[in-house]
């Protein structure tokens, strides 16, 4: 663009059109800070995130060291509460705030592999089954609906039951189990995909499958893969959770959020905070999950956005 | 509408067919069958044995077969604690997990219908920003904790209801309550915003320019248009609300399927796992496909 009087008329236009388009980051920070829900719910996610890594600097005690003498010492602001142990201590005198400092990078690990686990199979087989059709279609499909027939829930307990807990066996469980959402949505868009110009196109030029595949149809499906994904990260921690409640999911002897709500149950009539506290770890952890996946949609499924004003007018 | 039927029955089928063979997978899992059946404390010889009288030495297609061919009669082997057929002790439960997943169906309906309708028809209102805030808070709560919570607050501090177990109808409101919490959220939402939808057509105006009152309109014309994204998303949670009946159970030790399954799983009782799993899919199924008939009663365009 040496002098603008050279350029022909179509493209000082598009010149200027693409001018007009601010980068996509900016308009997502923009959106952002008109979203007050949304920040919120980033910044708390952030500070768990920074909880999770730094969680040995930050946490006042080792999570593992017993002290019967100091069990179940009711949290600092309560009387009979001890200034040291700013949330309390358990019924072996372990201080709860450091263990759910620690138990935040279980939830975070799995919200985050087993999320990748499920992605990763559920976007193959929504690709292979969208773009092949016919048979390769059917059958997938049909394994998804045996999916829906047994809940996620209780299938996962089923294998945890088998394969004894760990924290690998909890990200392939939950992996291998969640598969389907992202499978119907990427199949569904794959249909209508494979039959546009650029796809006939590039297959008109020789691409391979494969090429054609991750080259051109992936990047056209990014959007609601994330916007599933938005979703089931909140799913993953929740069963994590509950599965770790029941006694299936990470061993006893590492701080989970949900082992501490199984933990406290028994002396939830005389020790509340260690249920209580450590059951809204999860909850706010899950809520911040939710307002940024419901400012990820806004932003890209137009249509979900449109509901929503809608709904605000 | 009989070839319909029958289509979904035989669907129904081949899911149970898939079911049996993840039910049978599930064993071999472990790596050795015989060795999950027996005390911890057996020796190479009882293992050997079991290995040989359960046929677990055979090819592993011949295994699934004997597994189907005993399932289909409804035998899934003897319970290892209590020596009664493990089938016999699931199903006893089943009555109790349906009592529980039905009242807290109609929690969740009694709880989310009116609400969703509230917010819908005073959109932006006080009333409906609450109620999208209660929504999320339904949404985010993990329902362990929120049943343990409930105990606290209404059984221990207020002893307005029992803690636990089931001996009367009192016994089952929080459990309904705890699992039908999130199941309440997720029907209020979506029939706001579908009625919402509804509520912007030509032919709700029409309805309401002729001068119809705005309970008839509702009623008659925008509901039962409305309900069809409900059913559907009823259908899905079906399998939620059972499977989600596991936690509950345990929390309340209500005497359920879900909490037979978890003792099963504490005693190492495989039998009485694998008839659960195939039990409560066999549930599932029957209900989608009554989901499926409800649905083409309410839109006539469906049709199959």
């Amino acid at each position: 663009m040496a002098d603008i009087r050279s350029c022909t008329v179509e493209t000082r236009l598009a010149s200027f059109e693409v001018r007009q388009e601010p980068p996509a980051y900016r308009r997502y920070l923009r959106s952002l800070r008109t979203n007050l829900p949304a920040l919120v719910g980033l910044f708390v996610l952030i500070g768990i995130g920074i909880a999770s890594v730094a969680a040995p600097l930050l946490a006042p005690h080792d999570p593992a060291v017993q002290d019967i003498a100091r069990r179940l010492v009711p949290p600092a602001w309560s009387t009979g509460g001890d200034p040291r142990y700013l949330l309390g201590t358990d019924a072996l005198g372990r201080d709860v705030l450091s263990r759910i400092i620690y138990g935040s990078r279980i939830s975070l690990a799995v919200g985050i592999l087993a999320v990748t686990v499920q992605g990763c199979i559920g976007v193959a087989l929504g690709l292979l089954a969208g773009y092949y059709g016919k048979r390769v279609d059917s059958i997938i499909m049909r394994i998804a609906d045996l999916q829906y027939a047994l809940p996620s829930l209780i299938l996962a307990i089923a294998i945890m039951a088998v394969l004894g807990p760990s924290l690998r066996n909890v990200i392939l469980v939950i992996g291998i189990t969640g598969w389907v959402y992202y499978a119907r949505i990427v199949r569904g868009e794959v249909l209508a995909l494979r039959e546009q110009e650029f796809v006939v196109a590039s297959r008109a030029i020789g691409c391979h499958s494969l090429r054609i595949l991750l080259r051109h149809i992936l990047p056209n499906v990014t959007s609601s893969i994330v916007v599933v994904a938005s979703l089931q990260v909140a799913r993953a921690i929740i069963t994590e959770a509950s599965l770790s409640f029941l006694g299936l999911g990470v061993p006893p002897s590492i701080p989970t959020w949900g082992g501490m709500v199984s933990e406290g149950r028994q002396y939830v009539a005389t020790a509340w905070w260690i249920s209580g506290i450590s059951g809204a770890a999860i909850f706010i952890t899950v809520m911040a999950i939710n307002l940024v996946g419901d400012w990820i949609r806004d932003e890209l499924d137009p249509a979900s956005k449109r509901a929503r004003q809608v709904s605000t007018s | 509408m009989l070839a319909f039927l029958l289509h979904r029955i035989l669907h129904a089928f081949f899911v149970m067919l898939g079911i049996s063979f993840v039910v049978f997978i599930l064993i071999h899992l472990s790596g050795d069958p015989a060795a999950m059946m027996v005390p911890e404390d057996a020796t190479p010889q009882q293992v050997q044995e079991i290995r040989e009288r359960m046929g677990f030495d055979r090819p592993i297609l011949v295994q699934y077969g004997l597994f189907l061919g005993r399932a289909l009669q409804g035998d899934f082997g003897y319970s290892y604690r209590i020596r009664r057929p493990a089938l016999d002790l699931v199903v006893e439960r089943i009555p109790a997990t349906l009592r529980l997943a039905v009242t807290s169906a109609v929690v969740s309906l009694g709880l989310g219908i009116p609400v969703g309708i509230l917010a819908a028809t005073r959109q932006g209102s006080f009333f409906d920003r609450l109620s999208m805030m209660a929504i999320l808070f339904g949404q985010s709560m993990p329902t362990f904790w929120l049943g343990i919570m409930l105990i606290l607050i209404v059984s221990v501090q207020l002893g307005w209801l029992p803690t636990s177990g089931y001996r009367g109808p009192e016994y089952i409101i929080l459990p309904a309550v705890t699992l039908g919490l999130y199941t309440s959220a997720m029907v209020a939402r979506i029939l706001r915003s579908s009625l919402i939808e509804v509520l912007s057509h030509d032919y709700i105006r029409t309805a309401r320019s002729k001068g119809l009152a705005d309970r008839t309109i509702l009623t008659r014309h925008a509901l039962k248009n409305a309900a069809i994204p409900v059913v559907t998303v009823i259908g899905l949670q079906i399998g939620y609300l059972l499977g989600g009946s596991v936690v509950t159970e345990t929390v309340f030790s209500y005497p359920g399927m879900g909490l037979l399954a978890i003792q099963a799983i504490r005693g190492r009782d495989i039998p009485v796992l694998q008839a659960f799993v195939v039990s409560i899919s066999a549930v599932i199924v029957l209900l989608n496909l009554l989901v499926d008939v409800l649905y083409t009663y309410l839109d006539p365009r469906i049709r199959y």
